[in-house]
Order: C-alpha cells, then sequence, then structure tokens
C-alpha cells in the first residue's frame, strides 16, 4: 500500500477510536454509531486499493476522512446544534469531496468512452448540477432516515433551504477550479493514476456492452 | 420548403409559448415564483434550438411543449374554471408538475447535445436529464423558501411539505428516466433529437 494514504488512514483512525471513547462513555449512541461507521469507511479505500479497483489520490482520502471527521465532531461536541455555521462547513467540505467524485467518474468515462466527451468549460455545468443533485437526494435521505428510524439528520426548512442553496454556490465554485485545473493536465495521466483499468473492464463486460443491435442505439 | 403539415405544427408550437407566457404571468400575479421561473426555463428551453440554429422551425415540437407548459395550462384552466384544490386536481397537478420539470430537463440536454461540442450517449443523456431535473427539484426548495422569507408568505409550509413533494417528485422522475431510457434504446436516438431540437448530433 502507497505510504501517504496508509498514514492519513491511520491517523484518523487513532482519531475515530478516541471520539469514539468519549461517545461510548457519555452514552451518546447516534454519536458513537456515526463515528463507528465513519471508522469503517475511512477503510473503503485503502481495501480498494488492495483489491485492485481504484487508487484514490492522498488528497482525496484526506478529503473523505477530512469530511468525516468534520460530521462526528459535530455530533461529538454538539456544535451542529450550537453552531450555525458548523453544519454550512460540513456541507461545503462534503459539496467539494461529491464534485471531486463527480470529476473523477467524469473524467474515467471520457477516458475509456468513445461516445462521451465533456470539454472543460461543459464541466463546470456537469459538475454544478451533480453536486447539486446530490444535494437534493441528500437531503431526501436524512428526511427518510428522520421519519423511519427516527435519527434527527434535518432540523427544520430552513436548514434545508440552506444546504441546498451553500451546494449550488461551492457546486459552481468546484466546477470552475476543476474545470481551470483541468485546462492544463492532460486527462490521461489523471486517469492513468487511479489504476482503474480492473473496474473499467468489469463495467465494459457487465453493463455497457450490449448486443450489436442495441449497441446501434448508444451511439 | 415547409410542408402544411410541417407548418401547422411549427404553428401550435409557436402557439403554446403564448400559454406559457400567460403562465409566466398568472405566476407572477399569483405570487408563484418557482412556476413563474420554470415557465421561463420552459420558453427559454423551447426557444433555445431557435436560437443556436438561427431557424424560426426549429422550435420544439407542439407536443414536447405541451409537456412543458401543463402547469400553466392546469394554473390556467383552475382560473378558468374555477375549481378548487381536491385531491384528484392534486395529482393532476403532481403529474403535470413532474412532467414539465423532466420535459425542460430533457429539452436542453438535448439541446446541449446537439448544439455544443459535448459529446453524450443515451445512457449519459439519460442520465443526466434525471439529474437536471433533481437540481430544479432543489431550485424549487430555495426559490419559494427565500420568497417566502422575503414576503411572509406560505408556499412552503413546512420541511415535510417540501420533502415529501420531491420524494414523490423523485421517484416519478426514475419512472419517467426509466421509461425514456427504455424508449431511446428502441427507436432511433438520432432521428428523436432531430425531430425535437432539430439537429442531429455533431459527433
Amino acid at each position: 500500500m502507497r505510504r501517504a494514504p496508509f498514514l492519513i488512514t491511520a491517523a484518523f483512525s487513532l482519531i475515530f477510536l478516541l471520539m469514539l471513547n468519549i461517545s461510548l462513555t457519555e452514552g451518546d449512541s447516534y454519536a458513537y454509531s456515526t463515528e463507528l461507521i465513519s471508522l469503517m469507511i475511512i477503510w473503503i479505500p485503502p481495501f480498494l486499493s488492495r483489491r485492485g479497483v481504484i487508487d484514490l489520490p492522498w488528497p482525496i482520502i484526506f478529503l473523505i476522512a477530512f469530511s468525516l471527521f468534520l460530521n462526528a465532531l459535530g455530533l461529538l461536541t454538539l456544535w451542529y446544534y450550537s453552531t450555525a455555521w458548523w453544519d454550512k462547513l460540513t456541507h461545503f467540505v462534503s459539496g467539494i469531496m461529491v464534485a471531486t467524485f463527480v470529476t473523477m467518474a467524469l473524467l474515467v468515462i471520457m477516458e475509456n468512452s468513445k461516445t462521451i466527451r465533456i470539454p472543460p468549460k461543459w464541466m463546470v455545468f456537469f459538475i454544478f448540477i451533480s453536486v447539486v443533485a446530490f444535494e437534493v437526494i441528500w437531503e431526501m435521505f436524512e428526511f427518510t432516515m428522520d421519519s423511519t428510524v427516527g435519527t434527527n439528520m434535518q432540523h427544520s426548512l430552513q436548514d434545508t433551504a440552506n444546504d441546498i442553496l451553500s451546494n449550488f454556490i461551492n457546486g459552481l465554485l468546484v466546477g470552475v477550479v476543476m474545470a481551470y485545473y483541468l485546462k492544463g493536465h492532460t486527462l490521461k495521466d489523471f486517469v492513468k493514476g487511479l489504476h482503474v483499468e480492473r473496474t473499467v473492464a468489469w463495467f465494459r463486460r457487465n453493463l455497457i456492452e450490449m448486443p450489436p443491435s442495441e449497441s446501434m442505439s448508444d451511439k | 420548403m415547409i410542408s402544411m403539415r410541417g407548418g401547422l405544427q411549427v404553428g401550435a408550437s409557436y402557439a403554446l409559448l403564448l400559454v406559457l407566457i400567460i403562465g409566466f404571468g398568472h405566476a407572477v400575479v399569483d405570487q408563484d415564483p418557482f412556476w413563474g421561473f420554470m415557465a421561463l426555463m420552459g420558453l427559454f428551453a423551447a426557444l433555445l434550438p431557435v436560437a443556436l440554429s438561427r431557424d424560426l422551425r426549429n422550435i420544439l415540437p407542439w407536443w414536447f411543449v405541451l409537456l412543458i407548459a401543463l402547469p400553466s395550462i392546469e394554473a390556467l384552466l383552475g382560473v378558468l374554471l374555477a375549481t378548487h384544490y381536491t385531491r384528484l386536481t392534486d395529482a393532476a397537478f403532481w403529474i403535470g408538475d413532474i412532467a414539465s420539470i423532466f420535459m425542460i430537463s430533457l429539452a436542453l440536454m438535448l439541446t446541449v447535445r446537439a448544439y455544443s461540442s459535448a459529446k453524450m450517449n443515451r445512457p449519459f443523456l439519460v442520465g443526466s436529464t434525471f439529474i437536471l431535473f433533481e437540481v430544479f427539484i432543489g431550485a424549487y426548495c430555495v426559490i419559494d423558501y427565500n420568497f417566502d422569507l422575503l414576503t411572509g408568505s406560505n408556499l412552503i409550509t413546512s420541511n415535510a411539505d417540501f420533502m415529501i413533494y420531491a420524494l414523490a417528485s423523485s421517484i416519478g422522475a426514475v419512472v419517467l428516466t426509466l421509461l425514456l431510457n427504455y424508449y431511446l434504446r428502441l427507436g432511433d436516438f438520432e432521428e428523436f433529437q432531430r425531430m425535437t431540437v432539430g439537429r442531429r448530433a455533431t459527433i
């Protein structure tokens, strides 16, 4: 395993274990279950890397761990309830993470598809709509969880509207930054570094390749 | 040369634009900012291929504009017939709402595909249409919530009110997305694009 991703994962694992210990002592079930899930999630990238699915760059691994940390910290310290901007901060960071994933997915698709090509100026639009759509779907997930499991993820209409609005803004910001970054970098090098060959081959084999009659309308 | 049938169909599309304009006016008078915004988006989506191709015949087909204009038609019918909201009209309004938002999203994505340097295959276009639909649902919350804040109106009564609408609409959009994907898979995708936004893809 590469050194930087491992160090990041190990460091955040220690932090989550420490937070888990505090939450267990305080008996806050929502906080400790979140920390436990976060602890499991941060080990997914190393697991995927080991299985040859994808090698995420270390800044993205850091971003995943950091956004999970901010979420867990907000629950542990109750800053979600006492600090008005905490929720905005976590949504902003996770918005950047979603935008990064969307960009990566688009790049991998473009590099491996002859029928999809998104020029950098249109990347702004596609990243923007993907970030906002993900936020809306996330809000629906929160509402469903609150209604069925009884969690307290969504606080009010004001909270929902502000979260969506903040993602409108950071979707646009990240879209512009990503498009600017892509102008100066080649697709091939970036995608090559992800080592997604096996994953792309799997998608091709199971999802994309179709009988000749259907592939005509796929163009 | 435009055939009589083609000319009539183009005329029908322009006539339906009038409905969208009246729908926009109604939304302004009725203080309904989201549907005013969507009526403008509908007009924009219908006329964008005309502007990009500089050909008046390249307006969206009449049936396409009709679906986009459904909320405006329903609102105008409501005024004309002085009907009150019932469970039945609520359901009809909701179907009209999602059909309209979905068709605006589809028209915009088809136009991007036809008139820009972006290349998209069928699954990508269909997926992007669904994504754009969700963006409009998000815009509904942001626009109406802020309008309520500014004017003291009560367009969205509660968080649950918006979330249930969003959930139900998204389920409807998933159904429409699957149907669209199936329809385009069976037929000639390029021909569908030419028939709707007036141009085959540049690829």
